[in-house]
């Protein structure tokens, strides 16, 4: 054997290495391009959120000037004393009032207090703030069944507590509209259950008590809404600019206030809280599947952190010392130091 | 070559993951294809204007699940058949999922005869949605060029009950809190006899910044014009905004047929 020989690469030692060499770089190639579940937090100011959840109960007890549902499909008020309600243009003294209603039916309670809504199985909410001429105003769509117990406030000079409604049956007759005020000094009774599609407002015009928290989510968030002249999703956020932060690796990602913004819960994805102020702040907390962003819906990319980020500290060690042996392995058969037989 | 086993293993493990990565991610959503129609969730343009219509109901009869629906409507005869489109369209009248569906094939409409759309069914996307029938809202129209879309109210019915009334619901969206609305129908020349009037109002005595509508959402209205003859017929609607005194409105056409 010649020198030259003996110093060449014997071909066992050659493919170790290269299959080394080759299976790390394979290996950190994937682990860039995929991107696993991974919890996120995330705290976004928007006015408008679709979410499908299985939450029980929303919305905390609070004061309403106006409470506007429409969608009712059962109503009962039961008064303190007598009072002089129109129904369908008649004047009735009643100490009591039911009625049905369906998918048209609406109904304006003035000046109650809500216990906040049952919700009676899985539902697709929507909160929506509303920008218009007439002001800011605060909805919830719900696709789902929910019911709520309102008790009058006491009547104040020039704001009665009162109610009205339209288009309900009463004892079987379908009514054009039903109004009243209720027991001045107040303490009445509303027991109101929604249809299967129904539509709370809240006016924002006073001091708004609208919020709720540990609401959990089933489905994808869309952070987006229709352009009117077109069919492109337009962002709804609103500043300041919506912040995500991957809790494994304290990674933090703060968006453009007109980015559009997907978010897709994997399990146990919570709503933290929101409240209602200048817009609808949320905290969101979880696993998520995939969180995407950018300027228009074709630009939209992942902001996960890839397998290589989420991989730990001890797997980076594991891969670099496999490097290091793959290194030293040639570095020994190179100077002839490696075993022969 | 006898390693090349491992390598192709290795490079198929490799696009495997490379492949379904993506997929992982992609979405469950969009219009489908049917023969007579579009039909699914996209995203499409709601609350643009102050008002704006998104369906009119002749008899809109309830139905289960498994359903196979049927759109009626009657298509008068036009002096410009080339340049006419007829849409017929269908959303949630409360929007949640975005539902959408409009019918594709233009040539099988009759002039100057009521038409019939179908199949629909149900099963296809609206029981797989669980949207409810009364949730559903139909608007058909048909536009000439150069001028104001005619608006068709339809029967949407699973079985025929033929009945056959002049009264018609309407379906609209505000974009701003309505404090009032009135209705008006005009013919051509802005008069009718007979013409049925609608006019709704909160009770400011209660709050002098009542709303009777609030902004966002869908509200409906019925309104009987059987004692009207065919044709078409203008309607007005004009609202008034809590603390504002321009009022915000909406006139379109609509063809009256018995």
């Amino acid at each position: 054997m010649t020198e030259e020989t003996e110093k060449s690469f014997r071909p066992w030692v050659a493919w170790l290495i290269g299959c080394v060499w080759a299976g790390i770089a394979t290996a950190v190639v994937i682990a860039l391009l995929i991107h696993p579940s991974t919890t996120a937090n995330i705290t976004v100011n928007t006015k408008k959120i679709a979410l499908q959840t299985n939450a029980t109960h929303l919305l905390g007890p609070g004061n309403h000037d106006q409470l506007l549902v429409s969608g009712i499909n059962s109503l009962r008020m039961r008064f303190g004393a007598e009072q002089s309600i129109q129904v369908g243009g008649m004047s009735k003294k009643l100490s009591s009032f039911n009625a049905e209603g369906d998918s048209f039916s609406l109904c304006s309670f003035y000046r109650v207090r809500s216990g906040g809504f049952e919700v009676r199985g899985p539902a697709v909410l929507t909160l929506q703030m509303v920008e218009s001429r007439g002001g800011r105003s605060f909805g919830l769509k719900a696709h789902g069944m929910v019911s709520d117990e309102l008790s009058s406030l006491r009547s104040e000079p020039g704001r009665p507590s009162a109610f009205e409604c339209r288009n309900l049956r009463v004892e079987g007759a379908t009514v054009a509209s039903v109004e009243g005020s209720f027991y001045p000094e107040g303490g009445d009774t509303v027991f109101l259950a929604t249809s299967a599609d129904a539509r709370l407002d809240f006016s924002l015009h006073e001091h708004l008590d609208v919020s709720d928290t540990q609401i959990p989510i089933l489905g994808e968030l869309r952070f987006t809404e229709i352009d009117p002249g077109g069919s492109e999703e337009k962002s709804v956020l609103l500043a300041p600019p919506a912040e995500i932060t991957f809790d494994k690796i304290n990674k933090v990602v703060m968006l453009k206030l007109a980015d559009l913004l997907v978010v897709v819960p994997q399990n146990d994805f919570y709503l933290r809280q929101f409240t209602v102020t200048d817009g609808i702040h949320l905290s969101l907390h979880g696993k998520v599947r995939d969180v995407r962003a950018g300027a228009g819906e074709k630009d939209m990319a992942t902001l996960m952190p890839s397998a290589f980020d989420q991989a730990g500290r001890a797997a980076r060690i594991l891969g670099a010392i496999a490097s290091i042996v793959g290194l030293f392995l040639g570095i020994l058969e190179r100077m002839g130091l490696l075993g022969k037989k | 070559m006898s390693h090349s086993p491992a390598i192709s293993i290795s490079l198929i493990v490799a696009g495997i993951f490379l492949s379904v990565s993506p997929g992982l991610h992609a979405q469950i959503q969009g219009m489908q294809t049917f023969e007579n129609r579009k039909e699914g969730t996209n995203v499409h343009s709601n609350a643009a204007p102050d008002l704006i219509l998104i369906a009119i109901h002749r008899n809109f009869e309830n139905f289960s699940t498994n359903s196979n629906l049927h759109v009626r409507f009657f298509l008068p005869a036009v002096a410009d058949v080339r340049t006419r489109k007829v849409f017929l369209e269908a959303v949630e009248l409360q929007d949640s999922f975005h539902y959408f569906m409009e019918a594709t094939n233009q040539s099988t409409w009759k002039d100057n005869n009521w038409n019939i759309f179908t199949p629909w069914p149900t099963k296809d996307v609206i029981d797989r949605l669980g949207l409810q029938p009364n949730n559903i809202g139909v608007l058909a129209r048909y536009e000439v060029a150069g001028a104001q879309a005619v608006y068709l109210p339809v029967d949407v019915y699973q079985t025929d009950s033929n009945q056959k009334t002049g009264a018609y619901t309407f379906h609209f969206i505000t974009a701003s809190d309505l404090q009032t609305l009135d209705v008006s129908v005009t013919n051509e020349r802005g008069v009718v006899n007979k013409a049925p009037k609608l006019q709704f109002s909160c009770n400011r005595n209660y709050n002098p910044n009542c709303r009777l509508y609030a902004a966002g959402s869908t509200q409906g209205f019925t309104l009987d014009m059987s004692a009207l003859q065919p044709g078409e017929f203008h309607i007005k609607l004009l609202g008034h905004i809590p603390g504002d005194i321009t009022p915000v409105s909406l006139d379109f056409v609509i063809y009256h047929q018995l």
